[in-house]
């Protein structure tokens, strides 16, 4: 439990410091008071304030799926992006940003968005028909599909950029570095709807994922439905990655990097784990985004793209992890 | 309370039949072995028995119930089962493996272990002789250290069926003896015990009644003194199985006869 109060620590102390950096220095308590007013101070927190809510649910639902993923692939190197959700949304966001006829907006989603979304459960209804055997998954063959499709969309995605107008290509480069820039807190109100269903179902399986983590015959002796436990995870987590490839675009290393923190603070069950590689993940990407905004004005005036810095600042201490972990 | 077991038939493949017409009832308070060569049905029979699959033919019942119709949770209350196969995950201590057989008894997803359940984890360690191994973790033990923490986990499930597939395969021969005496203590405590092996001098020493299977039928099930005889395991292992009285006291010993020649 302390390792848990201290990721909650962590995870508190960045949301609360975040909303006072950025490329813009402001009264924070004076844009706070004047909240939706028009002074400098507020409109600025009203963009900041709705991005680190972004970036907080982002990271920590990466987070929680690459956890999952990892246990139900049983396979440590696993990420949300493993089973080729990433690249399939990315596929679907092009295609709309490539043809004019397709923007817009449909509901609360963009059309780019949606497209994203889209594409990326069809990755997932597809995977699950390749990989189904009977009533069970086969998880080899699950990652044999996954890997085989993310070659699939990659090449798919390169052709597109390949054919399309190279006007267009800025856009499409830009979504592909995942951003967490955002025009209003009205643009986060599908967060909820696309999120929270997936992230409630995780949570639950959390004692179920410590059953599969020993293998499905020993959790099938213990009272596990693993064919059902294990076709709800893969849906439930590739809809949380599909939400927030859509909502951010890619952005890489925290499913990775975070459930592998999160387990050396609180351990390998499922019921602490989970919590804690939400709390991390979170913290992380508010923390990467806190410095990829403040960093903007070190550069060209724009900013450095969140998900250029997670990968960049990622992999050294993912490989700090391992060599402290000998 | 028994196992009951009529006409058991079951196949992978819908071709090739593993077990074949098996009839068995195996009472509470019984410790029977199942021995036969690789290959010859032991490891599905326990399979079956632990609802993994459904039978092909026939049925498999505990206490009257059909134990692949019962819900999971349900059957994991009655039965437990030991694999062969025990997976080394790096990181859960021992305690963490043993209070995970306790899943079947959470009232909801996110319920701490009671009173009953904390007794149960306690007595698992204690009768398996793996309180002193609880705090470390499952991949730093030996192969016959591991069968233990497991083991433990398989009693601290608490089912009135205990299913083990080569429980002793592992453990050094201090440990063999413990481990079949502690089977025979559960039997006797009220359990039905089946276990699967290939040693034959343990089943011959502690097993109430002992099942021989080749390729995947009957061919002799009752005490170990009327089955384990030179005949019957010559059929299942060749002319080259030596069975005679032990030194030591009553009983049976089994060994390879001497091999002769280059």
């Amino acid at each position: 439990m302390r390792g848990l109060a201290a990721i909650s620590s962590g995870a508190l102390a960045v949301l609360l410091l975040a909303p006072w950096f950025g490329a813009e220095r402001i009264d924070l308590l004076a844009g706070l008071r004047d909240f939706g007013g028009e002074s400098v101070d507020a409109r600025i927190l009203s963009l900041r304030l709705p991005r680190i809510l972004l970036g907080f649910f982002a990271g920590g639902s990466l987070a929680i799926t690459g956890c999952v993923f990892q246990t139900l692939l049983r396979n440590s190197l696993a990420t949300p992006y493993t089973l080729g959700v990433s690249f399939a949304g990315t596929l679907g966001a092009f295609l709309a940003l490539s043809f004019s006829s397709l923007s817009g907006s449909f509901g609360p989603l963009r059309t780019v968005e949606l497209f994203a979304f889209v594409f990326a459960a069809g990755d997932v209804l597809l995977l699950d028909r390749l990989a189904r055997r009977g009533q069970r998954l086969d998880t080899h063959e699950l990652l044999l599909a996954g890997v085989t499709l993310n070659f699939f969309c990659g090449a798919a995605i390169l052709l597109l950029r390949f054919l399309t107008d190279p006007l267009r290509l800025r856009a499409m480069d830009h979504w592909m570095m995942g951003s967490l820039q955002i025009g209003s807190v009205r643009e986060l109100a599908p967060l909820p709807l696309l999120l929270l269903p997936g992230l409630w179902i995780l949570l639950r399986q959390a004692r179920v994922l410590d059953q599969l983590a020993f293998g499905e015959q020993l959790a099938a002796t213990r009272g596990v439905d693993v064919g059902k436990s294990q076709r709800l995870l893969l849906v439930a987590g590739s809809m949380v990655t599909a939400a927030v490839v859509a909502l951010t675009g890619p952005i890489g290393f925290v499913g990775l990097l975070a459930p592998h923190a999160a387990r050396r603070l609180v351990g390998v069950m499922h019921l602490p784990l989970l919590p804690a590689a939400f709390l991390t993940g979170g913290g992380f990407l508010v923390l990467a985004d806190t410095a990829a905004r403040s960093l903007g004005l070190l550069g060209r005036g724009a900013e450095l793209p969140v998900g250029v810095l997670t990968a960049l600042v990622g992999a050294p201490l993912f490989l700090w992890l391992l060599l402290r972990s000998r | 309370m028994n196992l009951q077991i009529e006409r058991l038939g079951f196949s992978y493949d819908g071709d090739r039949l593993v077990l074949d017409g098996l009839d068995l009832v195996v009472d509470a308070g019984q410790l029977l072995c199942v021995v036969g060569p690789n290959g010859s049905g032991k490891s599905t029979l326990l399979a079956l028995c632990a609802g993994l699959f459904a039978p092909s033919t026939g049925s498999v019942r505990w206490d009257g119930g059909e134990l692949s119709a019962w819900k999971g949770t349900e059957r994991a209350r009655h039965v437990a089962f030991l694999p062969q196969q025990l997976p080394a995950i790096a990181g859960h201590s021992v305690e963490e493996v043993v209070r995970l057989g306790r899943f079947p008894h959470l009232a909801h997803p996110w319920a701490r272990l009671g009173r009953l359940d904390e007794e149960a984890v306690v007595s698992a360690l204690e009768q398996t002789e793996a309180m002193g191994l609880r705090a470390r973790t499952i991949d730093s033990l030996s192969g016959g250290e591991r069968q233990r923490a497991y083991l433990a986990a398989a009693l601290a499930q608490g089912g009135e069926l205990l299913l083990l597939d080569e429980p002793t395969a592992a453990l050094d021969l201090h440990h063999q003896i413990a481990g079949m005496r502690l089977l025979r203590r559960l039997a006797r405590g009220g359990r039905c015990v089946l276990c699967a092996t290939h040693d034959l001098n343990l089943a011959a020493a502690v097993s109430d009644r002992v099942l021989l299977l080749s390729d995947g039928k009957c061919l002799a099930e009752g005490p170990p003194d009327e089955v384990l005889i030179e005949s019957n395991l010559r059929q299942l292992y060749g002319d080259d199985v030596w069975v005679g009285p032990h030194p030591a006291g009553t009983g049976r010993v089994i060994l390879p006869r001497p091999v002769e020649g280059p």
